[in-house]
């Protein structure tokens, strides 16, 4: 590890290659990286390396940024708290399985079932994602700048998908309780979701959260796809009718 | 509840045997690893599915306590015996260590990876013993592949005025989203070691396909050793067979396991309803561990008022008893040993019986048994076949 490069406003910069330490090493030196104070900006570690290793930085809960460079295998950032996690390439399948915070960039593409079981923080793919994205999600958020493949948010009951292309098929089947916001077509929707008018409210808030993932897009050029039980759920707390039932 | 296996016996030695005293009553289980450790459990004995929804969460915690004090390994999620944020004495160790032996020091513990994980906590791979690995989509009571409410409530509990799926029930997943494919499997047996490093990996899958299934689980041995699991759960419960398809099927499982090289590789298998000389028959059949859902499931009755009760129908509380205190926990763990511990007697004891191979340990009267598992034919009618 190079020797941390720290001034009193910035943030402390740690250099670390998984070619020469392993990555329980790697978890020791960042578990010993002094917590920044409240207000100040987290320590950056940048690791270089990675080419493909399978589950790799899991289950870590640390106050800091993580940039790694290179591809990632399956199941990376699994199960992680707090961790601000980039990779400039390409996660496997997995990628931020049952994470419970923080956030995850992953610069190019992502396997199947990126997200599955997450609890809370955003997952943001600026390349594409492999079927099955968001299966199973319990809370959080995933962007996805490019296309989503089959299945996308099957079995979610929580949360909320963005989707910037295109989806496959049988978009949102089994899904409870979760919006997903799409600028491009789907395949096919899953029986038991539709697409619904995308409020004003939704709009300013899809915006503000494509802003936080630097997602670029205006949120008005977004659909949104709901299970229609949450739908009318939605209508019947707002006191509407339904104008179609002629 | 009658005997499955009846027409199995369990052969005593010939009369010609000299005699020998019997061996200390090492009643312990080991589980064999890829990296040559063994997880020592006290009893080849699981609670493989145990309906904790039906009981209050402080009820669910101290039943699983006492039922793994005997030594009997539990599966549980941490949400499925207590709240989010709140202890469990089963999962701090607190009531249940089973033994001194340091080798068998913490409860006994089945971690239940279902394909849909609703419900799992990081925390529930800390110190669990067996991580299983369920594959295939499990049907509830109502024989859906999906999940009840009160289930899914459990698990992930919402508002009372904001059910999940409405209050109706969640379909159940039929494999891990994040698996490409069965073949790809082994990635994920990786990141489950690397997440619960002193764990045992299990898979389970279903009896409809189980031959394809095993071959394709076990049979790449060009495979990093690593990426193949511990052990094998075989849930024969989810069809209905008759006895002695249970126990041609127990054999053929642990033949299939054995025709892969896989001849250490433990088998557990799930048989349904069975007595403690039924699940020795299973062990003598080939089976390493056998799931006790039906001893210990008869407890789970006892302390929920049955769904067709009067006072279910004048809407006295759902879960039944709720303990709520150390002292009413020690109550129940003494009502849990009373009523389980015959039998986890009388199965050790048959268990040490069957020495050395249990194999040559099974024999039948019956020529249909005889014929069908290739066991000894017994008594005088074996004469006429010899003559």
């Amino acid at each position: 590890m190079s020797a941390p490069e720290t001034a009193a406003e910035e943030a402390a910069e740690f250099y670390l290659s998984m070619a020469d330490l392993t990555e329980q090493e790697i978890r020791e030196t960042i578990a010993e990286i002094p917590a920044a104070a409240a207000d100040a900006t987290w320590p950056q570690v940048h690791v270089s390396g990675a080419n493909g290793q399978h589950a790799a930085f899991m289950r870590m809960d640390y106050n800091v940024t993580l940039h790694v460079e290179g591809d990632l295998g399956d199941y990376a950032f699994a199960y992680n708290t707090k961790v601000d996690a980039r990779l400039s390439g390409s996660a496997g399948h997995g990628v931020g399985e049952g994470m419970r915070s923080g956030s995850i960039r992953v610069r190019q593409n992502a396997g199947c079932g990126a997200g599955a079981a997450m609890v809370g923080g955003t997952l943001a793919v600026y390349g594409s994602a492999g079927p099955r994205c968001g299966a199973a999600m319990r809370g959080g958020g995933i962007f996805v700048r490019g296309d989503v493949g089959d299945e996308t948010g099957v079995g979610a009951i929580g949360g909320m998908i963005v989707i910037g292309g295109d989806a496959g098929r049988n978009l949102g089947d089994a899904m409870n309780n979760v919006n997903v916001f799409i600028r491009g077509r789907a395949t096919s929707l899953a029986p038991g979701v539709t697409e619904a008018p995308l409020r004003k409210r939704e709009q300013l808030r899809l915006g503000l959260l494509l802003i936080n993932a630097s997602i670029r897009g205006d949120s008005s050029e977004f659909r949104r796809v709901v299970p229609i039980a949450m739908l009318e759920a939605e209508e019947s707390r707002r006191g509407e009718v339904n104008p179609n039932w002629r | 509840m009658s005997h499955l296996l009846a027409p199995l016996c369990l052969l005593p030695p010939s009369l010609d045997t000299a005699w020998s005293g019997v061996a200390p009553p090492d009643k312990s289980h080991a589980i064999p690893r890829h990296n040559d450790t063994a997880i020592r459990l006290q009893l080849p004995l699981v609670w493989f599915d145990p309906p904790w929804h039906r009981l209050a969460l402080g009820t669910a915690d101290a039943l699983a306590c006492a039922v793994a004090g005997l030594g009997i390994t539990v599966s549980a999620l941490h949400r499925d015996v207590a709240a989010a944020g709140q202890q469990s004495r089963f999962f701090d160790g607190g009531a249940a260590r089973v033994e001194q032996d340091q080798h068998i020091s913490r409860a006994p513990r089945m971690l239940p990876y279902r394909p849909e994980r609703y419900g799992l906590s990081v925390e529930d791979f800390d110190e669990c013993q067996i991580i299983d690995v369920r594959l295939g989509v499990s049907r509830d009571r109502s024989g859906g592949f999906v999940f009840s409410q009160v289930q899914i409530q459990r698990w992930e509990a919402t508002a009372d005025g904001a059910p999940l799926a409405g209050g109706g029930t969640v379909p159940a997943a039929t494999f891990p989203p994040d698996v490409m494919s069965l073949d790809q499997l082994g990635s994920k047996i990786l990141q489950l070691r690397k997440l619960a490093p002193a764990a045992a990996i299990f898979v389970s899958v279903g009896p409809f396909r189980v031959a394809d299934e095993i071959r394709r689980l076990l049979a790449s041995r060009t495979k990093d050793k690593r990426s193949l699991p511990d052990g094998l759960v075989v849930r024969l419960d989810q069809a209905a067979l008759t006895p002695l398809q249970l126990a041609e099927q127990t054999q053929s499982i642990r033949a299939s396991v054995d025709a892969v090289g896989e001849t250490e590789l433990p088998l557990c298998i799930v048989p349904g309803e069975v007595t403690a000389d039924d699940a020795a028959k299973l062990v003598a059949l080939g089976a390493d561990s056998v799931a006790v859902d039906s001893w210990c499931d008869e407890l789970v009755d006892e302390l929920c008022y049955p769904s067709d009760s009067m006072a279910a129908a004048f809407g006295y509380p759902q879960h039944g008893v709720v303990i709520s205190s150390d002292e009413q926990s020690d109550r129940l763990a003494g009502w849990v040993r009373d009523a389980l511990s015959p039998q986890i007697e009388r199965f050790t004891g048959l268990c040490l019986s069957l020495s050395p191979d249990p194999r040559d340990c099974l024999g039948t009267f019956d020529a249909l048994w005889a014929k069908a598992l290739g066991v000894k034919m017994l008594g005088a009618g074996s004469m006429k076949v010899t003559i």
